[in-house]
């Protein structure tokens, strides 16, 4: 994907994301000026700062935005991103990528809290690396094992912290 | 009678007792600013309970031990892996890193030990003569000297990091100053961004973002097929080499030592800010500006010096006013307490021996810290040969326990996997992480700061051109925009 193509798929998030703060920061605004607060001047209300960012945020994202339909327009864009998502599915490295942060958002969401440390580590260790092809099984099972071994013995045996 | 302090406190710490004290706490400090997600603030944090039953000379050793060794420790994993293993040493990482990757690992991390160590050695010189002068200077910013300070830090850090694009640094930094907004604001304790969530009202901690936003995207991009199996080849420094770099460069660790010990005295603002604005100072002055970011020696140099030294600057308003100058120092500045000392007008009085342990100790821990950071490095300069797909999975075991640690909460390990997919989008669009992290550490600064000044003012902003120091980084920060967007080149080209 050119960085173009990059420009315009974010600064339309990044647009997006200024409206949104600076509508929120304008109804802190309203909300503060309320009891229990009443804050009724606008320079010292907590909305002041939000309403700032989220401004300059949406300026300087139109500007981006602007900058990357120079000479290609809106229309060539959006074909641009379609055919970069069609492009991304068959994508072998994009598709690792992705799995592989499944894997680590399982293990970061789920997986941790539900079973002891040592036991969600290592298996989550053993799946990403055996996903990735990392190194013979046992091998991967070897290394699994030892690090989380030696993460519990700095972690909890040496600076007497709890683990997960 | 100085004489006399300073030797008494030469001879303490060259007890053989005291001297592994030195050496266990600062090789203690050096993994833990080496492991992404634990920084300086928790080696202190952590040690100061261990060393509550330490003979108080010793302990004050081990709590400035660990705090040099972890400020330090930080650019060996910014240098290797990319990941800064402290915020301080994120600035190292732009030009460690490229050196790293064509084979010059060994080097750069000699550059940023002996630069470091040269850092807190200097920053002493500072922390025992000019105390008193420079104590008053940092008491005459108040509210809209701060708030433009940090305004003034975002936008360097934007334009620094975003070459030929500051407008990319500067969405970044706003960004990170949007995420500071989120939790309970500290002057009216309003909820902004909460959605009455409590983990959200209770701010977004620094650590999780900054493992997630320098940490994931390099975790996740080692998952490619492409350069998988292909070790970087690395070097081993060589001193004579090592040295003369520094040596060459002498102007740089001076003028970075400098910055560093400014920046560690303003309350507040950290060894981070101290690193990137030496960096923007080095890189400036440069006639190769461009190499910057490319695994020029200078970049190094001046981050590692900048951020070690304020390390003393930081010291300075513990000792004199009671205020700290970073959050490491704060951790100190307690721990300092809990071993019978007062920090404040009247040390000098109660405890005169005092400030010339502190700088013996420091001088102390940052000799140890070369030696040992330079023994360690040749195993950690070992890890690039690594597998990186073995590798990386089980750095993010390190980066789930080192967000977990914060305050021992889930949230804390989620809220780093969510900045890590942000870390992942903007570094694909080529939008720098620092920025980001810099909104993050100096968004609590920005806002109370402002909206105190404005709150005395009565909503006025003209404060704002009244004061000369404010006047000062107005300028600066009109001469960066206009020098950015290519307006200053269009009004030298008119005058032509």
């Amino acid at each position: 994907m050119e960085m173009k193509h990059k420009d315009f798929t974010i600064s339309l998030a990044l647009v997006s994301l200024g409206v949104y703060t600076t509508v929120e920061g304008l109804r802190m605004y309203q909300k503060a000026a309320k009891p229990p607060y009443n804050i009724e001047q606008f320079a010292i209300s907590p909305g002041f700062l939000p309403t700032i960012l989220g401004s300059l945020l949406l300026i300087l994202s139109c500007v981006l935005l602007s900058k990357s339909v120079k000479g290609c327009g809106f229309r060539s864009q959006f074909a641009a991103l379609i055919m970069w998502t069609k492009e991304a599915i068959s994508n072998t490295d994009i598709r690792l990528m992705v799995l592989g942060m499944v894997i680590m958002g399982f293990y970061a969401f789920f997986l941790i809290g539900l079973v002891p440390y040592w036991i969600s580590a290592v298996v989550f260790l053993i799946t990403l690396m055996s996903f990735l092809k990392a190194t013979k099984l046992w091998k991967i099972i070897l290394i699994s094992f030892l690090a989380v071994g030696l993460v519990i013995l700095l972690f909890q045996v040496g600076f007497n912290v709890s683990l997960p | 009678m100085v004489f006399e302090y300073l030797m008494q406190a030469v001879f303490t710490v060259l007890t053989p007792m005291n001297l592994l004290v030195l050496m266990l706490s600062v090789g203690a400090g050096l993994v833990m600013g080496m492991l992404p997600g634990l920084s300086a603030t928790m080696a202190i944090a952590l040690l100061t309970g261990l060393t509550y039953n330490l003979p108080t000379q010793s302990a004050l050793i081990a709590l400035l031990g660990v705090y040099v060794g972890s400020i330090s420790g930080g650019c060996q994993s910014a240098i290797l892996l990319n990941i800064p293993g402290t915020p301080a040493s994120a600035a190292t990482a732009l030009d460690g890193f490229p050196m790293a990757k064509r084979g010059d690992g060994g080097h750069a991390i000699f550059l940023a030990t002996t630069s470091s160590a040269l850092g807190t050695l200097l920053s002493v010189i500072f922390v025992l003569t000019l105390t008193p002068f420079l104590t008053s200077l940092a008491l005459k910013f108040a509210s809209w000297e701060f708030f433009l300070l940090s305004i003034f830090g975002i936008m360097i850090c934007g334009a620094l990091t975003a070459p030929g694009n500051a407008l990319k640094g500067w969405i970044s930094g706003i960004l990170g100053l949007l995420v500071a907004m989120i939790g309970l604001d500290t002057v009216d304790t309003f909820a902004r961004f909460s959605y009455g969530n409590v983990n959200l009202m209770s701010n977004i901690q620094l650590i999780p973002v900054m493992i997630g936003l320098f940490g994931f995207p390099e975790i996740v991009k080692s998952f490619k097929l492409a350069g998988s199996g292909e070790p970087l080849k690395v070097s081993k420094f060589q001193i004579s080499r090592g040295f003369s770099s520094v040596f060459r460069n002498w102007g740089a660790v001076l003028r970075s030592s400098v910055i560093g010990v400014v920046v560690g005295i303003i309350p507040g603002v950290g060894e981070d800010t101290g690193g990137w604005l030496s960096y923007w100072a080095s890189k400036s002055r440069s006639k190769d500006p461009d190499s910057f970011g490319n695994g020029n020696e200078v970049g190094i140099i001046s981050a590692e010096t900048g951020n070690n030294s304020c390390i003393g600057g930081a010291l300075i308003p513990v000792l004199s006013l009671a205020v700290p100058g970073s959050a490491p120092a704060a951790v100190l500045l307690a721990a300092f307490l809990m071993h019978g000392y007062r920090p404040g007008p009247l040390l000098m009085t109660e405890s005169p021996s005092f400030v010339y342990s502190v700088g013996i100790y420091l001088i102390g821990a940052s000799l140890m810290m070369w030696l040992l950071a330079l023994v360690i490095s040749r195993g950690t300069v070992r890890i690039l040969g690594i597998n990186k797909k073995i590798l990386m999975p089980v750095i993010f075991l390190l980066c789930v326990v080192g967000s977990f640690l914060i305050n021992y909460t889930y949230f804390d390990i989620k809220v780093m996997f969510v900045f890590g997919l942000v870390g992942l989008a903007l570094s694909s669009a080529n939008f720098p992480a620092a920025p980001f992290l810099l909104g993050v550490i100096l968004g609590p600064m920005t806002d109370s700061n402002l909206r105190r000044g404005l709150r005395l003012s009565d909503g006025s902003i003209l404060p704002l051109f009244e004061r000369p120091i404010c006047i000062f980084f107005l300028c600066i920060i009109a001469f960066m925009i206009l020098g950015q967007t290519g307006i200053l080149k269009k009004l030298k080209g008119i005058r032509k």
